[in-house]
């Protein structure tokens, strides 16, 4: 699972009204090179949410991007664009758990899958 | 009955069917979809390697809705069609980033088999569609060949229901031709859509898989629909349109 992904999923259980961002409990973690592409990094910026892809970032090791939410200058920059690109579909997590931030319900990730399936008594 | 919509192309003529079947059959890559344990209660139908490639190839050839976006399969099953888009790439300069969202754990399987078999990049996320939650509208693009909705009625709906939730550009999904009425209404009132369109008719070639089926095998017609998402400037000016419209409406009626 990219970083990509993990910026979108929301824990949807019956109740729950603030599901996001999940917490991840990295296990194992793996890189995989994607071919760089500012243009499709420009168009994602606006629609990342910052806060939650700079903390996963570096609960997966990866502490080059700024906590808060950089000015859109940044976007000319190639140094920060490449940081970006590497920290949301390069790093994968293989296994571990996303972690509910409001009920504390464990979703497991195996072989790279997050299990968001829910139980009867959570929909 | 609507009349054909303009510009919709259809795939297979009458004259040559039988040719087109042969074609596909010879063209069909080796990806497993066969023999495993097919699930009744999931409509789980495979998806031909003809339509796939006709309806990614249609959305990035016609629309521009599939290199360089994030595009999410639903009901992903061994993933088809999203391998489909990501084959796309060969011909074009960017990479898409598919995501393929199912709910079966052995079909998830498969699509990982076969994601490295064709070397190609898959997100991959064990879910039910209609528990489905994310975030704003990261995917530009869902690509689906949801069910039926024949034995667990309403899942075609619900499939597009969230989609039409969660793209911010364009939903391409397949339904039977005899629920075509339903599905524009239903996407143009009740979900939103800016527009919906069946861009081609198809024959849907479904083998006996199940032991209900009687026939050997079944052609089913079959729409592919493109249906674009409101966006945000369009459902203002949508609703700044109403607004005018009402108040001349006052207007008149305070004249008479």
């Amino acid at each position: 699972m990219r970083l990509l992904t993990h910026n979108m999923l929301s824990s949807n259980i019956k109740g729950v009204t603030n599901g996001f961002p999940l917490r991840i409990e990295p296990e194992t973690i793996t890189q995989k090179p994607v071919d760089f592409n500012p243009d499709f990094l420009k168009n994602m910026f606006s629609k990342i949410d910052w806060k939650a892809l700079s903390q996963a970032s570096k609960i997966m090791g990866y502490a080059e991007l700024p906590e808060d939410v950089p000015d859109q200058t940044v976007l000319e920059s190639d140094e920060f664009l490449k940081k970006f690109h590497h920290a949301l579909l390069e790093i994968h997590l293989e296994e571990g758990v996303l972690v509910c931030p409001e009920t504390g319900r464990k979703f497991p990730v195996n072989k790279g899958i997050p299990n968001m399936l829910l139980h009867e008594d959570e929909v | 009955m609507e009349s054909k919509d303009e510009g919709m192309v259809v795939l297979q003529e009458s004259g040559n069917k039988n040719r087109e079947w042969v074609s596909e059959n010879q063209t069909k890559p080796n990806l497993v979809v066969e023999g495993i344990g097919i699930k009744i209660e999931l409509e789980q139908y495979p998806t031909g390697a003809h339509i796939a490639s006709r309806m990614l190839y249609t959305a990035e050839n016609s629309f521009e809705d599939i290199s360089g976006k994030v595009v999410a399969d639903f009901g992903c099953g061994c993933g088809t069609l999203g391998l489909a888009a990501t084959l796309l790439d060969a011909d074009f300069v960017f990479d898409s980033h598919v995501i393929g969202v199912d709910m079966d754990e052995d079909s998830l399987e498969i699509a990982t088999i076969n994601a490295d078999d064709l070397e190609a990049e898959m997100e991959l996320i064990q879910c039910q569609i209609n528990n489905l939650k994310w975030r704003g509208q990261i995917v530009d693009t869902v690509v689906m060949n949801p069910p039926f909705g024949t034995r667990n009625k309403g899942a075609d709906m619900e499939f597009l229901s969230v989609a039409l939730k969660v793209a911010s550009q364009a939903v391409y999904s397949l339904h039977k031709t005899t629920t075509r009425e339903h599905i524009k209404r239903a996407a143009l009132r009740d979900y939103n859509a800016a527009s919906a369109e069946v861009i081609c008719e198809l024959r849907y070639d479904l083998p006996k898989l199940y032991k209900f089926h009687k026939k050997k095998d079944v052609d089913i017609a079959v729409d592919l629909w493109r249906l674009a998402v409101m966006s945000f400037c369009a459902e203002l000016l949508v609703l700044l349109h109403i607004f005018r419209v009402r108040k001349s409406l006052k207007f008149s009626s305070k004249c008479n």
